[in-house]
């Protein structure tokens, strides 16, 4: 008896120890990692929403590791899967867009370039896409509050207001970025005053919301350098492209020494185009690796990225396209062209080599296909549009009708995925 | 109810208003708060979503100009920050939570005191208006709860109950059977 007691004893014993000598306590990584500190981006000491050389640094790597970023939604709401229309009335455009960083690379110099490898996004569960009155690329057309709230897995995102659709995984950071130096502050700011007082779209420094207090905040002797997140600039930011997905290589300038790279406004997926003003946005963990490339930054006018190594392929093989040409009814000035001033403008029907009219003639057309032909109402069609639907540039030769098509992956609705 | 005067006013303001905003992608959404009469409310005071939505059908029903809506705001914070700021006009909130938004405590705490003034009573729940809001809008406002269809949802006028703070000018003429005050 007392032989079968120790038996039993000593099988056990091996037993643990065999599972503690698995695979899963070989390590090799060293990890930086910027964890959430509070429940929204103010509360948090590695989140800003302004773009200022003295952000400080909210934590510093080496080239090689791993810096591991935990991400806000773009409009660092409260959403949530029984949002309505009813609570995008109250959202504070002030706090958009919160971003984790910055993180100070050690050995970058302001003129270096910085390599930065995505390695990986792992999704919250929620997501949601809105259409914000004055906001997005047919504002005039729809001009009420939207929500679609999704469901986010990694094979992909479903929603009870979009019915027979699944929308498949195929994340990227809408923002990532390094910050701007102070000559930069000073030369990008100018321009966007310019092109504000000649009536243009421009988001000039506004300190209600800003981030980090101490730095853009109203009392703050920085508040009026302090550059707003909406434009894509020399340094990335809010860029958009969808292609800058996980495996490939983002290379930025760098503008201050350490670079101060940051990265949020995660996107679950999106059309190229994002053209409802969102994508599927969401919170996340994105993992990324850096390499400096000495003196690279001096010769770049905007971030490049390299694709090689990226997981997903995005090209559909089953899909509808509608084609755009700069057609638009007489008498109409779409809201881009409002600040143009031009008598000649309004009465066409065909304008002249314009990219932007003609894939608003594509866009409106797809909109009419899904409205007619799959039975969605014209906002979930603009959402489906602005989540899964590509505008390409077809040829800008062919004068006067530069063409842009919308592409839709048919596989998104449920009935033709296997 | 409302004069061509008053939609003549309202419309070349809202032009004047969308040609100064203009410059900015937030114009739009600034233009949508003050297209519609959006009465405000919070996921942290349970009862005032669904009640304002009510109260928006009954607001559209007599006054339809106004194109009133629901705004659900998130935390007692937003509210504070949307109200005293002037971004949103009204906000329903429960008797005890209106007291805590005027005084600055409760939830409200942080922030120190707001401005604010009662338009009318429902059971629990009190619609109160921000400094600015217009005397002619307050007035409007009062007829519509005054009228004897608005029992159904418990309007009691503000001369009959205890107040948490002042009430609206326009509401007093209103309930004092003055006529329709000019817009501001």
């Amino acid at each position: 008896m007392i032989k079968k007691i120790l038996f039993a004893f000593v099988f056990t014993i091996s037993l643990s120890v065999l599972a503690i000598a698995d695979t899963t306590d070989q390590k090799w990584m060293t990890k930086v990692e910027l964890k959430k500190t509070g429940a929204h981006c103010e509360d948090d000491r590695n989140c800003f929403n302004r773009y200022h050389p003295k952000i400080p640094p909210a934590a510093k790597a080496n080239p090689g590791d791993m810096i591991i970023l935990h991400t806000r939604d773009a409009l660092d709401t409260g959403f949530r899967l029984d949002s309505t229309a009813d609570d995008l009335a109250t959202v504070d455009l002030g706090l958009v867009h919160p971003m984790t960083g910055p993180v100070y690379i050690n050995g970058a110099k302001r003129g270096d370039a910085l390599e930065v490898e995505l390695i990986d996004i792992a999704p919250d569960e929620y997501g949601y896409t809105v259409i914000v009155p004055g906001f997005g690329f047919l504002r005039d057309v729809f001009p009420d509050p939207y929500i679609v709230n999704w469901r986010l897995t990694r094979i992909g995102a479903v929603s009870d207001g979009m019915p027979g659709i699944t929308v498949p995984y195929e994340a990227f950071p809408g923002s990532i970025g390094v910050l701007p130096g102070e000559p930069e502050i000073q030369k990008w700011k100018a321009r966007e005053a310019e092109l504000a007082s000649a009536g243009g779209v421009a988001l000039t420094p506004s300190p209600g919301g800003a981030l980090p207090k101490k730095i853009c905040g109203a009392m703050s002797k920085y508040k009026d350098d302090c550059l707003r997140t909406i434009p894509p600039r020399e340094n990335g930011g809010n860029m958009d492209v969808q292609q800058q997905q996980v495996g490939t290589k983002i290379i930025f300038p760098c503008f201050i020494d350490g670079c101060g790279l940051f990265a949020g406004d995660i996107h679950y997926a999106q059309g190229d185009g994002e053209v409802s003003g969102t994508a599927i946005e969401m919170g996340s963990v994105v993992t990324v690796r850096v390499k400096i490339l000495p003196f690279k930054g001096e010769d770049m006018d905007m971030p490049v990225t390299v694709g090689n190594d990226q997981i997903i392929d995005m090209e559909p093989t089953r899909y509808y396209q509608t084609l755009g040409i700069p057609l638009k009814a007489k008498g109409e000035i779409p809201p881009s062209h409002a600040y143009l001033d031009s008598g000649k403008f309004i009465n066409l029907a065909n304008v002249s080599e314009d990219l932007t009219i003609s894939a608003r003639h594509a866009l409106l057309q797809m909109i009419d296909y899904l409205v007619k032909e799959h039975g969605l109402t014209r906002e979930q069609a603009y959402i489906l549009c602005s989540v899964a639907v590509d505008l390409r540039v077809g040829q800008v030769v062919d004068v006067p009708n530069f063409i842009v098509s919308a592409v839709l992956n048919m596989d998104v609705f449920d009935k033709y995925r296997n | 109810m409302f004069g061509k005067l008053f939609i003549l006013r309202f419309v070349s303001i809202f032009v004047i208003y969308i040609l100064l905003v203009g410059h900015s992608p937030w114009g739009g959404y600034q233009a949508y708060r003050q297209q519609h009469l959006l009465i405000m409310s919070t996921r942290e005071d349970a009862p005032t979503y669904p009640f304002s939505k009510i109260l928006v059908e009954i607001i559209n029903q007599e006054l339809p100009e106004a194109s009133a809506r629901p705004a659900r705001a998130r935390t007692f914070k937003r509210v504070q920050s949307l109200f005293s700021t002037g971004q949103m006009p009204l906000v329903l909130l429960s008797k005890k939570n209106a007291r805590a938004l005027i005084n600055g405590t409760g939830h409200f705490r942080k922030y120190g005191k707001t401005k604010g003034f009662v338009i009318y009573n429902f059971e629990d729940l009190i619609l109160l208006a921000e400094p600015n809001f217009p005397n002619r809008h307050a007035w409007q406002l009062t007829k519509v709860f005054m009228d004897p269809a608005s029992e159904s949802i418990n309007a009691k006028s503000p001369l009959e109950t205890k107040q948490v703070t002042d009430i609206h000018k326009g509401t007093l003429m209103a309930l004092n059977g003055e006529s329709i005050p000019q817009l501001e």
